[in-house]
Parts: C-alpha cells; sequence; structure tokens
C-alpha cells in the first residue's frame, strides 16, 4: 500500500483535478448540522469533512432509491427495447470505514450465480475516497463487527489526517490509477501505521458467533415477538441500511412509452411477501423482524461467510420508535436456544 | 447497457384456453440466438412480462423435448395474469429465465414414477411426464393423481385423455366436488392417493399443487412407504427477480428461486 503525505491544498487540488471527468459528491453540513446524503458540487472548496456520516448511506450510488433497467415502446404487437445509459464517472469523498465495509457485502450478493451489470457498472465507474472517522456517536457500533473507524482498505483511496498534513492511502488499483493520472509532486511516506479504533463507550459487546450459533436454532423463539412488539413497520431501518438490498420491480407506462424499474422493497412490508390469493408466509410483524435479523447475521452468514452488518448505526439513530439492533443482539446472546431450528 | 433483467421478446403463437381462468400461452422467442440460449429442463420456471404491467412467475410446462413450442399456463389471480389473460395472438410479450433448478432427470431414470398434481399445479409435472414419454424407453411405469375443484378446473384435459390411453400409464383425475355430468372420481387428491396407494418399490413421487395439498400428500406418500428421500416437491413463494438478487423468496437460507423450486 502506497502512501502519500500531501498538504490541504494538495487533496484539494487532487479531487479538483479530475473534475472535468467525474461527478464530485461531498457530504456536505447543511445548517443544522445533519446531511441526507452526499451532494454533487462542482468544485472542492475546502477539506473533506471526517465528522458527517449521511443519512443514506453509500449504496445510493451503486444501488439507487429507484433505476430504470431497460425501456420499452409499443407498436401495435410489436415491443422495441432501450437499455439504460451508462453511467458517469463519479468521485465520492469523506465515506467512512462502516460505508467502506458494507459494499462487500452488496457486492457479493449482485455478483454471486449471474453477474448485475447494473449494479458492478456503477460501482467500477465510482471512485470511493474515505476518510478517518472523527464522529462516533451513541449508535455506532462498527468496531464490533471489526470495521476500523479510523482507517479501511475498502475502498479506493483513504484519507488519515496527520498534524497539519494528510496520509492520502491508495487502497486498490482504481484509487492508484487515479493518483498517477491526477496527482502531481505527491510525496509518498514509509512506515505509515493506520490509527486503530477507539472503540465505543457505551454498547454490548456481541459475539457475532455465539449470536449465529442462537440463530440457528433460534427460529421459533419467543423474543422475536418481543422484539417486533414496538415496531411500526416503516421500514426506514431496511432503506437506510447500507447492506440491505431488496427490491421491487415494476413498470411505469403513458401510452406506448414505458420502463421498468427496481426500487428499493422491504422485508418489514407485509406485500413484501404477499402472494396472489392472499396467502403470506410472514404474515406476523415479529416474523418479518426476524427475517431482517436472521438475514443478516445468520442467512448471509451461510450463504455468503459474511455479516450483512457493519455497524453504521443508522437503523438504531433513525428508527421512530427506537428499536435497538444492538440490544436485541445482546438478548439474543444470552438467551438459550430451545426453541425448533427452521 | 444490457443487464440480467431485460427480457427477451417473445411472440404469442397461440392460446388455449384451459378453464374459466386459466389459459396456456403457445411463445415463440422472435430472437433465433435468444432461442438458442433458451435452453430449459423440466421444473424451471420463467419470468413472463406484460410491458407497462408488469413481470409475473410460471414454470415452463412444455418440454425441451419438443423444442417447437415454448408454453405457460396462467391462472388469473392478480394484476399482471389478468393483463396476460388479456393479450392476443401475435402479441409480444417478455420471457427472462430459464430460471432455477429442475426436476432430476437423470436420476429418475429406471424409476416408476408417481405424480400427484392440484389444480395449475400440473403445469411442472406436465413437462416431466411429456419428457418422459419422449424419452420412454428411460423410465418405468407412469402413475397419475390429478385433482381440481370442479370438472370445469382440470387442465390440459384433451392430454389427460391421451395419457389414459399411453400403456404403463395409469391416470386418475378427481375434483373435490362434483359438477355437470361428471363421471368420474370426487374426492380430496391425498385421499385419492391413498385409495389408489401406487407402490414405493423403486418408485419416485413427484408432487405439485397448494401448500395445504402437498402437506397431505407428503403425509399419505409417507404411509404407502415414500422414503423422504424419494418425495419430490415444488414450493411457491413470492417472486420478483427470479435470480437469487431481490431478496424475498427465501424460506431460511434457502431461495426458492435459485436453489429450487424443485426440492
Ligand atoms: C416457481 C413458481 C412457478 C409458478 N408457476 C405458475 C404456473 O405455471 N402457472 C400459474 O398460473 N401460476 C404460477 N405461479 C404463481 C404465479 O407466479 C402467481 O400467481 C402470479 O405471479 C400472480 O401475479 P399477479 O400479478 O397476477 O398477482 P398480484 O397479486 O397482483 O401480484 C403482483 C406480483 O407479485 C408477485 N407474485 C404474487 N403472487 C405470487 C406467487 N404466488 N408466486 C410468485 N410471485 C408472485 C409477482 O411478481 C406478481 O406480478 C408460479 C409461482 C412460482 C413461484
Ligand atoms: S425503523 Fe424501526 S419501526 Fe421502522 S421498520 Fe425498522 S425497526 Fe420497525
Ligand atoms: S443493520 Fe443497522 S447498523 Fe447494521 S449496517 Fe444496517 S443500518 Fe447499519
Ligand atoms: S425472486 Fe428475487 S430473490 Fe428469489
Amino acid at each position: 500500500m502506497k502512501n502519500y503525505l500531501l498538504t490541504e491544498e494538495q487533496i484539494i487540488a487532487l479531487f479538483n483535478a479530475a473534475a472535468e471527468h467525474y461527478e464530485l459528491y461531498v457530504p456536505v453540513n447543511s445548517e443544522n448540522g445533519q446531511v441526507f446524503c452526499w451532494e454533487k458540487t462542482a468544485r472542492l472548496d475546502k477539506m473533506v469533512p471526517s465528522n458527517i456520516q449521511p443519512t443514506a448511506s453509500i449504496k445510493k450510488f451503486f444501488f439507487p432509491n429507484s433505476e430504470p433497467m431497460f425501456g420499452f415502446k409499443k407498436e401495435k404487437q410489436e415491443i422495441e427495447l432501450y437499455q439504460a445509459a451508462a453511467s458517469v464517472p463519479r468521485l465520492v469523498l469523506g465515506v467512512h470505514s462502516c460505508d467502506l465495509g458494507s459494499i462487500k457485502v452488496l457486492e457479493a450478493l449482485f455478483k454471486d450465480t449471474v453477474d448485475d451489470e447494473l449494479f458492478r457498472e456503477k460501482r467500477q465507474n465510482t471512485v470511493l475516497v474515505g476518510i478517518s472517522c472523527s464522529a462516533k456517536d451513541w449508535a455506532c457500533f462498527c468496531s464490533q463487527l471489526e470495521i476500523n473507524s479510523r482507517f479501511s482498505q475498502d475502498g479506493d483511496l483513504f484519507i488519515t489526517p496527520r498534524e497539519e498534513k494528510y496520509i492520502l492511502s491508495v487502497t486498490s488499483a482504481k484509487g492508484e490509477d487515479y493518483v498517477n493520472k491526477y496527482l502531481e509532486n505527491g510525496e509518498t511516506v514509509a512506515g505509515f501505521t493506520p490509527a486503530n479504533d477507539l472503540g465505543e463507550e457505551e454498547t454490548f459487546t456481541l459475539d457475532f458467533p455465539k449470536i449465529k450459533e442462537v440463530m440457528d436454532s433460534g427460529f421459533e423463539l419467543p423474543v422475536w415477538e418481543k422484539f417486533a412488539r414496538k415496531c411500526i413497520n416503516c421500514g426506514i431501518c431496511t432503506f437506510l441500511c447500507p447492506t440491505c438490498h431488496c427490491f421491487d420491480v415494476f413498470d411505469e407506462a403513458r401510452r406506448e412509452r414505458g420502463a421498468r424499474f427496481r426500487c428499493y422493497d422491504s422485508c418489514m412490508f407485509p406485500e413484501f411477501t404477499r402472494m396472489a390469493g392472499g396467502y403470506n408466509p410472514r404474515s406476523a410483524k415479529a416474523a418479518r423482524l426476524r427475517q431482517r435479523y436472521l438475514h443478516k447475521y445468520k442467512y448471509f452468514v451461510d450463504n455468503f461467510n459474511l455479516i450483512a452488518c457493519s455497524g453504521c448505526g443508522r437503523c438504531i439513530r433513525h428508527c421512530p420508535v427506537n428499536v435497538d439492533v444492538r440490544q436485541n443482539l445482546n438478548i439474543l446472546q444470552h438467551s438459550g436456544s430451545e426453541g425448533e431450528d427452521d | 447497457m444490457t443487464n440480467i433483467y431485460t427480457p427477451y421478446l417473445a411472440k404469442i403463437k397461440k392460446i388455449i384456453k384451459e378453464t374459466h381462468d386459466v389459459k396456456t400461452f403457445q411463445l415463440e422467442l422472435v430472437n433465433p440466438e435468444s432461442k438458442k440460449k433458451f435452453n430449459y429442463q423440466p421444473g424451471q420456471f420463467a419470468e413472463f412480462s406484460v410491458f407497462g404491467v408488469g413481470e409475473s412467475t410460471f414454470c415452463l410446462a412444455s418440454t425441451p423435448t419438443r423444442p417447437e413450442v415454448l408454453e405457460c399456463s396462467v391462472k388469473k389471480a392478480g394484476k399482471v395474469t389478468s393483463a396476460i389473460h388479456e393479450l392476443w395472438e401475435g402479441d409480444t410479450v417478455g420471457i427472462r429465465g430459464p430460471y432455477g433448478n429442475n426436476f432430476p432427470v437423470k436420476q429418475l431414470k429406471g424409476k416408476n414414477l408417481v405424480f400427484v398434481g392440484g389444480g395449475i399445479g400440473l403445469a411442472p409435472l406436465r413437462s416431466l411426464i411429456n419428457f418422459v414419454l419422449d424419452n420412454r424407453g428411460d423410465y418405468g411405469n407412469i402413475c397419475l393423481v390429478y385433482g381440481a375443484r370442479t370438472p370445469g378446473d382440470l387442465v390440459y384435459k384433451k392430454e389427460l385423455e391421451d395419457w389414459d390411453k399411453t400403456p404403463d400409464f395409469a391416470t386418475h383425475i378427481t375434483v373435490d366436488k362434483s359438477a355437470g355430468n361428471w363421471k368420474g372420481t370426487v374426492g380430496f387428491v391425498p385421499v385419492i392417493l391413498g385409495e389408489v396407494a401406487p407402490g414405493a418399490e423403486n418408485a419416485v413421487a413427484i408432487t405439485c399443487g397448494p401448500p395445504i395439498m402437498i402437506k397431505f400428500v407428503v403425509k399419505e406418500l409417507s404411509e404407502l412407504g415414500f422414503k423422504a428421500a424419494d418425495i419430490i416437491t415444488t414450493l411457491e413463494m413470492k417472486m420478483k427477480c427470479g435470480l437469487g438478487k431481490c431478496g424475498r423468496c427465501n424460506i431460511g437460507k434457502v431461495y426458492v428461486c435459485k436453489d429450487g423450486p424443485v426440492f
């Protein structure tokens, strides 16, 4: 891994140098300090902030809320199909380790069995620039998932402050290409040791292998019912989660023209699994919340050997009724597994 | 940019009205290239598009041994299936697939086959039955127990008659409730299966139908001596992508669309 020692001006210049070829996205601070998502900017005029985790996660760049898959035109009995245009190259700045870490979950899913070009093309066309997080809050628990909030190699480039300057780490071939093309007079440094995570203050120690073990035989545990009691099925946890990836497919058409889209769906909605005729295998709220948890901490581990959670805390921070996945996992890891297997 | 969700275009060659709410659609892929790529096995399914309305999942009811026809039988059940029922011969639709696993046609060789179907659940069984008939020497005797709610709900009536006349092929057709001039059997499929009592020796049972029927059929089969390994079922869950991506069709860690629908 190559590391450069750069000044603020050099960092700014490095990302402005490509402005002609890339769309530039930064997590900008709005007045109240909340940002919903990275915003497109023509030029970077100050250092990338390190204290902002946008409410919407990084997945929006590769897996947007809604995207056309193809267009169609009808003429009498004939149909003509149109493919979506290729995406514009993008440079996304200020990405935290939790979001960078979440991408491998989506990558595993979207390339499994058959490759999802819609996802892959956008990921390939995006340079992700991470930054050492300086804003852990009460809901974060990334360190419990072995994600280091101060450093990550899951993106393409990574910025760590050092005294008055910054270390720019090159963490992928794409990052390397970018630097080779756009960095002028960069001074490399030898012997950079990334900072360690400081851990979280008030959280439970979650033992994920143990949690999985409880889940393996815990399909019928009575706690699911308890966990789901206050949930209002709003789906916010799934929309904001960087690793949630379930989608719906639908057509929009006016007269003879239209398109097929995919858009976020949520396992927390009863319609998600309701079949024609009315039968719904997950009609109970508890069955849906259980599906969300089992999918993240068990099924995904079974199928891809990855936990589908990066501890970003969004589902905790933004749940309107304070459903806290950490608390629930903590209860699970301490509950016996007297339930039946699924 | 092409992508895995873009269907092949297909023309509706022929529409056969099976019952008051089931129609069979004979399709022909428009592009000869896609025709070559669309190689399926009995038990697999496809996503059928009506552009402007949406997509739905149907098993391929035809057999690859008769490559001149590609068929889906569609029961009117909601939004997309209603739109499918309004299509005309000559209309262009979309087909994505084939998806899912298939019946283990190789392992079934040399076995006696017991087919148990309910309602539209005969569609995937029909694919395998015709496949077996086209490779008759490879398989043993066939027994079919098929039922529908009323005589009017029985699908593939003409084929049922032909099968009945085929040697080494015993057909047992039943209805839950008699109507009109029905002279055949009346009774639920699992009950009739119990009465027919096909031998479990060197036999494999393949069943498809409503979940409740499957449950009692499996129970009946095990009472007849069929081991769990010799009972093949198909499962149904709501689907969208058919490719293991959209996340809704799982039962535990298993995704019916890519790990199934044959279990
Ligand atoms: C593997 C498999 C094979 C099938 N084979 C056949 C067949 O050969 N013939 C037949 O008539 N039906 C079959 N079905 C059921 C058929 O897919 C549904 O009846 C149909 O999707 C209902 O669509 P709809 O738009 O009319 O209903 P709506 O209730 O309006 O449903 C809207 C959408 O939800 C999804 N959906 C709803 N119910 C189901 C369901 N039961 N299964 C899958 N997706 C669903 C579809 O994407 C559908 O377009 C099969 C289902 C599966 C899973
Ligand atoms: S955000 Fe909270 S209330 Fe909304 S669906 Fe998720 S757990 Fe339920
Ligand atoms: S489950 Fe919650 S904490 Fe984990 S990645 Fe999703 S939103 Fe973040
Ligand atoms: S239908 Fe989308 S995952 Fe199975």
